[in-house]
């Protein structure tokens, strides 16, 4: 969650000296090869080494740290708990989601903020894998922070 | 809350866990009048501390730093931008404190935490104040362009002491950063990529020689709480959220003061007080000195 930058002075315009026209990326598809190689000399079929931790954040009633090549995410999962949000009454549990990118995610700085595509693409995929009726009531917040955006 | 006769009476029949969640400043004093700690540890004892350089791969100077289960994240940034009038060769350092909604469960998106923007100017004043960074070594071209160096700090699990582990995240992030080689390219600056390097003779690099910054006094700190006639060295957030008088004392290499911070609370600080917490301090500056360097020396040798 992106606070409000702190800085007394104006924000002063900047740039990075990173210069993304300049790299004159090979084209994917060369002529009529079959057999090429993506950029990080993978086959079509191949996936990036995956890594895995779980207990990554000790405040969180659950969480884990995950890397797929160069895209790292840390995910806490906290509750069932009570939620400001939901005053009524419902027989079945709710469930929160929410993916952030950190600044330094994306190779040009950018702002930090909620990505609300993700969060509802998360939630959509976690819906069908949790049961809600074990905890009415009561609402699971599942935090998603991206450290590093490769894809 | 309650007879006091009524909990003692209870607190031999409950277990420890609902004790600790009922009565939490009965179950700190009864360890604190043994001189210990929940977690084991002595009063003046700080917890375990690790640095971890080159954590971000695409920043250019990035520290992780892990006091007990408090997590910090640093990142340094470079960009560039015009220096402004007052000060034509001196650049801009911009600090930036972050809790997402992963750190603790107080934390909820959309709402900045309390502690957020406190720290964030904790630290700015600190690093401005402490003398580390010389602003004129900021500049790439005189008038024309500077460095503003964007540091971003996240919190990836809270437990307490909060300001010290991010002061030395920062810290640790400043002296692992590698400035970028640049050159002038039609009055804009831009990276030199390392292939061309002997190639193109035409662009001159900038600043080929000033790559590392060179850190003036670096600060450390440690926080103290005060309750009673007890001082408790690097809290956790249990400890800080039952005990709530908070001393931040920041000190720099040479054991200069650089800043004491005390926001209110319940017990006052005599100075008796204000001098045992200073040589704590000292103490702990001493670990975490020797800590940053041997981080540091992991990082050249590879």
């Amino acid at each position: 969650m992106a606070a409000k930058p702190s800085t007394t002075t104006t924000a002063k315009a900047t740039y990075s000296p990173i210069d993304p026209t300049r790299k004159t990326r090979p084209p994917i598809f060369s002529g009529s090869d079959v057999d090429w190689l993506r950029p990080d000399s993978r086959g079509f079929h191949q996936c990036r080494p995956a890594f895995f931790r779980t207990g990554a954040v000790n405040s969180a009633s659950g969480s884990a740290y995950a890397e797929f090549g160069n895209t790292k995410v840390i995910v806490s999962v906290f509750g069932p708990r009570e939620s400001k949000k939901a005053m009524m009454y419902s027989n079945i549990g709710r469930l929160n989601c929410n993916v952030s990118y950190t600044t330094f995610a994306t190779p040009i700085r950018g702002q930090g903020s909620d990505h609300k595509d993700f969060s509802s693409m998360l939630h959509k995929a976690l819906e069908g894998a949790i049961i809600l009726e074990t905890f009415p009531k009561t609402t699971v917040d599942v935090f998603a922070l991206v450290l590093e955006s490769g894809g | 809350m309650g007879l006091p006769n009524a909990s003692e009476d209870l607190s031999s029949e409950m277990e420890v866990d609902a004790f600790r969640r009922l009565f939490p400043l009965r179950y700190f004093e009864r360890h604190l009048a043994e001189s210990i700690r929940p977690d084991a540890r002595s009063l003046s004892r700080a917890r375990n501390t690790t640095i971890s350089m080159g954590a971000v791969a695409s920043a250019d100077g990035s520290a992780l730093a892990k006091i007990g289960s408090t997590t910090m994240l640093a990142a340094i940034k470079m960009e560039v931008m015009t220096p402004s009038l007052e000060s034509p060769d001196e650049g801009c350092v911009s600090i930036d404190f972050h809790m997402p909604p992963i750190c603790s469960p107080l934390v909820r998106p959309g709402r900045p935490a309390e502690a957020a923007p406190v720290v964030a100017k904790q630290l700015s004043d600190t690093i401005s104040s402490s003398g580390m960074i010389n602003l004129k070594e900021l500049s790439l071209v005189g008038g024309k362009a500077a460095w503003m160096v964007y540091l971003d700090i996240y919190c990836l699990d809270a437990d307490g002491a909060l300001f010290d582990a991010a002061l030395l995240s920062a810290v640790a992030a400043f002296s692992n950063l590698q400035i970028p080689t640049v050159s002038l390219d039609d009055g804009k600056i831009v990276m030199l990529p390392e292939e061309q390097k002997e190639e193109n003779s035409e662009k001159e690099p900038v600043n080929k020689e000033k790559r590392k910054l060179t850190l003036g006094g670096i600060p450390f700190s440690l926080t103290c709480i005060l309750h009673k006639n007890y001082i408790l060295a690097d809290p956790t957030s249990e400890e800080e959220s039952i005990m709530e008088t908070l001393v931040t004392v920041v000190l720099d290499s040479s054991n200069q003061l650089v800043s004491l911070y005390k926001p209110g609370g319940a017990v006052l600080a005599y100075t008796s007080a204000v001098q045992d917490c200073i040589a704590l301090t000292r103490q702990r500056v001493k670990e975490l000195h020797q800590i940053l360097e041997e981080a540091i020396s992991g990082m050249e040798i590879d």
